[in-house]
């Protein structure tokens, strides 16, 4: 690995890591979107440096571009008013049981690790010329794992059939129909 | 160093997860409860990819990490919209409010 892409790895990792604690720990919603989206970038700095080029990109498009921007779009729906905490200050005892379960599992896996044993360092070899191309990916993903594929059209269709039955207004409840009207004022 | 080993995108992985995690379990903001789940999707997908740079035949971790990326799409809009909705009945996005089926 060159020396540019071991400083992109620990640029990324920082990036990533930073971006992570900023987005459960920061106080407003926004500023968690963009903690998140500093995290997306990392990680996506993370998938150049392991030559999966592609994989990078559509993390790029798709979470950058829409899943961040969906977030901010609800985010100014809302707005701060629903964000804020309502009345009640604990948000101290709820940072000591976040420190806490952190500290936990950190403890834990440390534990678990250290048990185990890394055994050593796994270096990579280095890839084959066309590891991560928009060919092979693509290749592995219209043959081994078509069916798949399919049913992840699917799957967003369905979503998007669930989307818009989950946030439909339901002016109905409000205001009574045409015709549940006429039938009123004729009785 | 002159390399960066596979454990060190594994660990990067974990700590991610972990904090994704407790921002899960902590945090009563839906909004930033649905971004510690993206993160924790995240962590998985460096996982996969990582581990699939390791055994570099085939692209199978990579193309699973594409799809966790689809499923997380749908996962985000489905869960805004419920936050929307939520928001449409009790004027708040805050999840110690969403106790309907206690009452």
């Amino acid at each position: 690995m060159s020396a540019l892409g071991i400083g992109l790895f620990w640029l990324s990792a920082l990036l990533a890591i930073a971006g992570g604690l900023g987005t459960v720990a920061a106080k407003s919603a926004i500023r968690s979107a963009m903690s998140l989206l500093v995290t997306i970038l990392g990680i996506a700095g993370l998938y150049i440096t392991l030559s999966a080029q592609l994989l990078a990109a559509v993390q790029i498009i798709v979470y950058a571009g829409a899943v961040v921007v969906l977030f901010v779009f609800v985010i100014m729906l809302i707005g701060g008013r629903g964000t804020e905490p309502g009345g009640r200050d604990d948000t101290r005892r709820t940072r000591a049981v976040a420190t806490a379960l952190f500290a936990l599992v950190s403890a834990g896996a440390l534990v678990l690790i250290g048990r185990a044993g890394i055994g050593g360092p796994h270096v990579f070899e280095r890839p084959r010329p066309e590891f991560g191309s928009v060919y092979a990916l693509g290749r592995t993903l219209f043959t081994d794992g078509v069916f798949a594929f399919e049913l992840v059209g699917v799957l967003l269709l369905v979503a998007i059939v669930g989307v818009m039955a989950i946030g439909r207004a339901r002016r109905a409840a409000v205001l009574p129909a045409p015709t549940a009207n006429q039938e009123g004022s004729a009785s | 160093m002159t390399y960066i080993p596979l454990e060190f995108y594994l660990i990067v992985s974990a700590v991610l997860f972990v904090i994704g995690a407790c921002g899960f379990l902590a945090r009563r903001n839906a909004l930033i409860a649905l971004m510690s789940i993206e993160l924790m999707l995240n962590a998985v997908n460096l996982t996969l990819v990582a581990f699939n740079r390791w055994l570099g035949d085939n692209h199978v971790g990579q193309m699973f990490a594409f799809f966790i990326i689809a499923v997380a799409a749908a996962e985000a809009a489905v869960g805004l919209a419920i936050v929307v909705a939520m928001f449409r009945l009790k004027k708040t996005v805050l999840t110690d409010t969403a106790d309907l089926l206690k009452h």
